[in-house]
């Protein structure tokens, strides 16, 4: 079994040694350097740009302005190049130089004339009624919230004894993947070739093909090593731009962003407020949760949709509650655009519910634990009726309630997390810090989706060495899916896991395939790889079958073999069969939409923070930190294990440090850069002790289920319920940052 | 980046040549932290970096009897495991280790860090042109100023970067300049001007001039020190607030105070009148609190930076309990 082994990750080698090639490091013969020219108004109306002094210039050899763009989108809302810039850092014009310092000093010589418009930071401003329009379909996007509704939480309020509101606030943070993003773009006549960041070629080339009104199959999109993306690095703009260079100078042009670019331009995690309102019983017994989040996309939607209506999936589904309301308002304002990044508005949404239901917890004399243990959603689901027809896939982000889980190991994470970090015993040992530095422990608990995304295919092949090529058109987004997949193909073959060699991300060789994202790779293309391995095999043992003129019963499939018998010494070995087969190779394709229609398939965890404040200076210190996952079997725990530490990690910033800090009264952001952007060092990271619910998923590959994202949800929470118990103050508003807990101190 | 060229220098002299050529964009290169940084925020686009790496002389550390004296080009690293320095001045030692990281602290000089520019994010940002730019606005007065001063802003609300500076200004150091026209001796105080003064520049450098020695007075009988430095993240930060303490303590009495502050002002900023205060006291009879009250004493906040007055007292608060219990 290659399967729950923590195989060494297929990039490891060339990852250590310097060796792996990322995007940037690619040079092609004559290729140009662009460089773009970004807004200095966060909102304006471009009248015209004056290139004579730049295409003067001795070096440059292509441009691009909004006024000589092909007029194609490269998402809904963003044209390749626009005549109106929506924020400060919206790309203006283009230019490509035989080197850096020429393309830098030609953007500088554009003379453009902006006519700035009135414009707006915050949502509360742009949902006003005389609010300036950033598009032309208004500032709310989709013009209402979207609401979900389960039960009647009315209802729930007037039939509880309690009801507790509170808001909560959650800043704009950047991804900051240690690689900026860059873009390799080259023509051989009438096809396009890319070299990107990408977390997916394929929706990629679909989004650079229709921008740029060319045939999809005249373009390939080749994803090289990715430097971090974390959800992040999904948007072509920059690809469009380089492509369009690149063909007006013949020439293959690169584009690569400068770290300050990459916080300005990259896609940072969206803003939210959100307002809670819960009723409970004297005894604790949550009746009604109404959660309403207001959430700043920035000037552009990206992947919001998505994002608002993840941030509500804790309130309706985290605890057992008959009357759930959940209203989402994503808003448009002349901020940096937001985007995806890890878990979406999970940590958001979680931040505020897991933080009220200790707030509740409190009031109410009841150990956060127990409330937690008396409410949480088991594995039958929430109370309700299944509105989803029999015959169709359970959502796994569902509002209705009658549906059970397929797994849920919920309950299992609470009381290995509690046990690790010895809850019991410390709520019981009443101590008292005398010295300035004050401890305290928090806990929180989450729910996210479990893994089905969109239509998943793999194609495996026996090559003519006996080796077994893996290939799909997923990118492995530094996470391991290309060990992963390759430890499944390996398992279902029988076969040594370096027998499996894999493509990936590149849209020439591969089989179309969704974003990685959304923590599915593992579950979803896991599942098309196993059924494409288990194909091949029998296709292995048919055509083996018909050589030795036997029946297919009678072969054996084991350590890269095919027996006649379990106890014969009859046997083709895999580059037996490999070579015989070299003129016709075996190759199976397999597709499948992964998901249940009885079973709501949802990942679960439970983390535990000790913490120490120091009161004298508010710095907050994460002694001890425990992470319980409900993720299904692990297929690679080494992998697992580092997943749930960078998760972590990079969640430390968003709790304690991280804010993407914008100037009011200009829109340009103060502190695009890693010092003052304030992302954890190694230092400021705490033992982390990770443990794995014992859980077999009956839907997952081998029992597998989604992990990805889920670590970065419960980090904000547990820590800010923590320094609760140290110090008895609640921090609303992230981060919890030195100056926070001074002023929050300052004010009891 | 504009391309440069990188003159090697072994003296003044070399110095000079290169600055009398083209004194506008001439820039010394020691250990380049401060100066690469500045170079990619388009602050400044030089023809030349004069590095002085090779001036032998600049890197020696010294006991002598007048003190002990540190070259300029000294890493931080060198001061930071020199034993000398850890038990004679600790403070100086503990505000060199907490400078950003043993990556940083390898190639950063002693020199370099006094004079780095300060960090301010509208200073540090093409997109804003500050006054300390040459602009007409301090962007900090009506924006983001968590990071900023809360004493002797005036027009311009840049905090004093370097921790070193601090700890060294509360030992009363001194530094050597050399210049085409010799060595000239004066106090590290005197080395930094504020924005009233000179809002372009923190320090009074002249072009080509360099810092050639940091002389550290020797210690005397009953000196005790300490620095602290409150952060935001453990490692790789810039002070919020610093605070340097040097005492002397006889029979009890404290009869010789020196504190200094950091990230609080436009330039290192001495609180004498906490210093008057403590000399004279008994040190266990001090009423800590009262000191760290005292030494906040007429901050004015702008926005988001009224954390710093608590800070300051809490910090000031601390340093004084420690040396008294140590």
């Amino acid at each position: 079994m290659v399967i729950g082994k923590s195989v060494q990750r297929r990039d490891l080698p060339e990852k250590l040694t310097g060796n792996a090639k990322y995007t940037a490091d690619i040079k092609l013969p004559g290729m140009l350097y662009g460089k773009i020219l970004r807004s200095v108004y966060p909102f304006a109306h471009i009248n015209s740009i004056n290139s004579s002094k730049t295409l003067k210039l001795q070096g440059v050899v292509s441009m691009l302005t909004p006024f000589d763009v092909p007029t194609g989108y490269i998402a809904l809302d963003m044209p390749i190049l626009d005549t109106t810039v929506r924020f400060v850092g919206d790309e203006v014009a283009a230019v490509a130089a035989t080197d850096e310092y020429i393309a830098q000093q030609a953007i500088e010589l554009l003379d453009v004339n902006y006519s700035p418009l009135p414009f707006v930071l915050n949502v509360e401003d742009a949902l006003k009624s005389n609010a300036p329009k950033i598009h032309e379909t208004g500032n709310l996007i989709g013009s209402e919230p979207i609401v979900l509704i389960r039960g009647d939480v009315e209802e729930g309020f007037r039939n509880c004894d309690h009801i507790f509101e509170e808001t909560f606030t959650t800043p704009a943070h950047s991804g900051s993947a240690l690689e900026p993003r860059a873009v390799i773009a080259m023509w051989e006549d009438d096809f396009l070739t890319i070299w990107k960041c990408s977390r997916g070629v394929h929706s990629d080339r679909k989004a650079i093909s229709s921008a740029l009104c060319i045939d999809p199959n005249k373009v390939r999109v080749i994803g090289p090593h990715l430097g971090g993306g974390f959800g992040n690095k999904d948007e072509s703009r920059l690809a469009a731009i380089v492509a369009i260079l690149a063909y007006r100078a013949g020439r293959p042009v690169k584009i690569e962003l400068s770290r300050e670019e990459e916080f300005i331009a990259g896609r940072c995690r969206h803003s939210t407020s959100t307002h809670i309102k819960m009723g409970v019983s004297s005894a604790g017994i949550i009746s009604a949760i109404q959660v309403e989040t207001i959430m700043n996309t920035g000037a552009y939607l990206a992947s919001g949709p998505g994002v608002i209506r993840r941030a509500g999936q804790a309130a309706l589904y985290l605890y057992r509650c008959p009357n759930v309301r959940y209203d989402g308002y994503l808003v448009y304002t002349n901020r940096p655009s937001a985007g995806s990044y890890r878990a979406l508005g999970a940590p958001q949404g979680h931040f505020a519910l897991e933080v009220m239901a200790d707030k509740i917890a409190h009031s109410l004399k009841i150990d956060p634990l127990d409330f937690r243990l008396m409410n949480h959603v088991d594995a039958t689901g929430q109370p309700g009726i299944r509105v989803t027809p029999p015959s169709e896939i359970i959502d796994t982000q569902p509002v209705e309630g009658g549906i059970p889980f397929s797994s849920n190991g919920l309950r299992q994470c609470l009381d290995l997390g509690s046990t690790a970090i010895h809850w019991r015993n410390i709520k019981a040992s009443n101590y008292s810090d005398t010295s300035v530095k004050k401890t305290g422990i928090g806990m929180s608990m989450f729910i996210y989706r479990g893994g089905p995304g969109g239509k998943a295919q793999a194609r495996v092949k026996l090559n003519h060495d006996g080796t077994v090529q893996l290939i799909t058109g997923l990118m492995d987004v530094g996470e391991g899916a290309t060990t992963v997949l390759c430890q499944i193909t390996a398992n279902e073959l029988s076969i040594p896991y370096d027998a499996v060699r894999a493509t990936f991300a590149d849209t020439y060789y591969t089989p179309n395939a969704p974003v990685t994202a959304g923590s599915s790779a593992t579950f979803s293309t896991g599942l098309a790889v196993q059924r494409a391995a288990g194909l091949l095999k029998n296709s292995i043992i048919s055509f083996v079958a018909s050589n030795l003129d036997v029946l297919p019963s009678d072969l054996e499939m084991k350590d890269g073999y095919v027996y006649r018998g379990s106890s014969s010494n009859t046997k083709l070995s895999f580059s037996d069969i490999g070579y015989l087969t070299r003129e016709t190779p075996l190759e199976i394709n397999a597709s499948l939409m992964p998901g249940s229609k009885d079973f709501i398939i949802n990942s679960f965890g439970a983390h535990f923070a000790r913490v120490e404040v120091d009161v004298t200076t508010g710095q907050v210190e994460i002694i001890q930190y425990i992470a319980a996952h409900d993720s299904g079997q692990i297929l690679n725990p080494s992998l697992a294990v580092n997943q749930v530490e960078g998760g972590i990690s990079q969640m430390l910033g968003f709790t304690l440090t991280e804010e993407m800090i914008i100037d009011d009264l200009t829109g340009g952001i103060v502190n695009p850069r890693y010092l003052e952007h304030k992302s954890p060092t190694i230092l400021d990271i705490p033992p982390i002790e990770v443990i794995f619910a014992d859980v077999l998923d009956p839907e997952g590959p081998f029992g597998a289920k989604a992990l990805g994202e889920l670590p970065s949800i419960g980090v904000a929470p547990a820590i800010v319920n923590a320094i609760h118990d140290a110090i008895g103050i609640w921090v609303h508003d992230l981060p919890a940052s030195p100056n926070r807990i001074l002023e929050l101190l300052d004010n009891i | 980046m504009k391309p440069f060229k990188i003159v090697r220098a072994k003296s003044i002299t070399d110095i000079n040549k290169v600055f009398d050529a083209a004194p506008r964009s001439s820039y010394l290169l020691a250990g380049g932290i401060d100066l690469m940084d500045e170079i990619k925020e388009g602050l400044i686009t030089p023809d030349f970096l004069v590095d002085i790496m090779n001036m032998k002389e600049l890197k020696v550390v010294r006991d002598e009897q007048d003190g002990l004296r540190v070259g300029a080009l000294s890493t931080l690293e060198s001061l930071e495991s020199n034993s000398l320095i850890a038990t004679r001045y600790p403070a100086l030692a503990q505000s060199v280790a907490s400078v950003g990281t043993p990556q940083i602290r390898n190639v950063a000089t002693i020199g370099g860090n006094l004079c780095q520019r300060p960090r301010c994010w509208y200073y540090r940002n093409k997109f804003f042109d500050c006054l300390k730019k040459g602009g007409k606005t301090c962007f900090a007065v009506d924006g983001q100023s968590k990071y900023h001063a809360v004493f002797g802003g005036q027009r311009c609300y840049i905090v004093h970067p370097s921790d070193p500076a601090i700890a060294l200004i509360s030992y009363r150091a001194q530094v050597d300049i050399l210049s085409v026209d010799g060595i000239r001796r004066q106090p590290l105080t005197e080395l930094y001007v504020g924005p009233g003064e000179d809002i372009l520049r923190e320090t009074r450098l002249r072009s080509g001039d360099t810092i050639k020695t940091i002389i550290v007075p020797p210690i005397v009988p009953g000196q005790r020190s300490v620095f602290l430095k409150a952060t935001e993240r453990r490692t790789q930060d810039f002070a919020l607030v610093s605070v340097a303490l040097v005492i002397t303590v006889d029979h009890g009495f404290i009869t010789d105070a020196r504190l200094t502050l950091g990230g609080v002002a436009p330039t290192p900023y001495m609180v004498s009148h906490v210093e008057d205060e403590m000399r004279g006291s008994r040190i266990m009879d001090l009423d800590y609190t009262k000191m760290g009250k005292l030494a906040a004493q007429g901050a004015s906040p702008l926005k988001h930076n009224s954390y710093k007055i608590g800070l300051v007292s809490s910090l000031v608060e601390t340093a004084i309990r420690d040396l008294a219990y140590s």
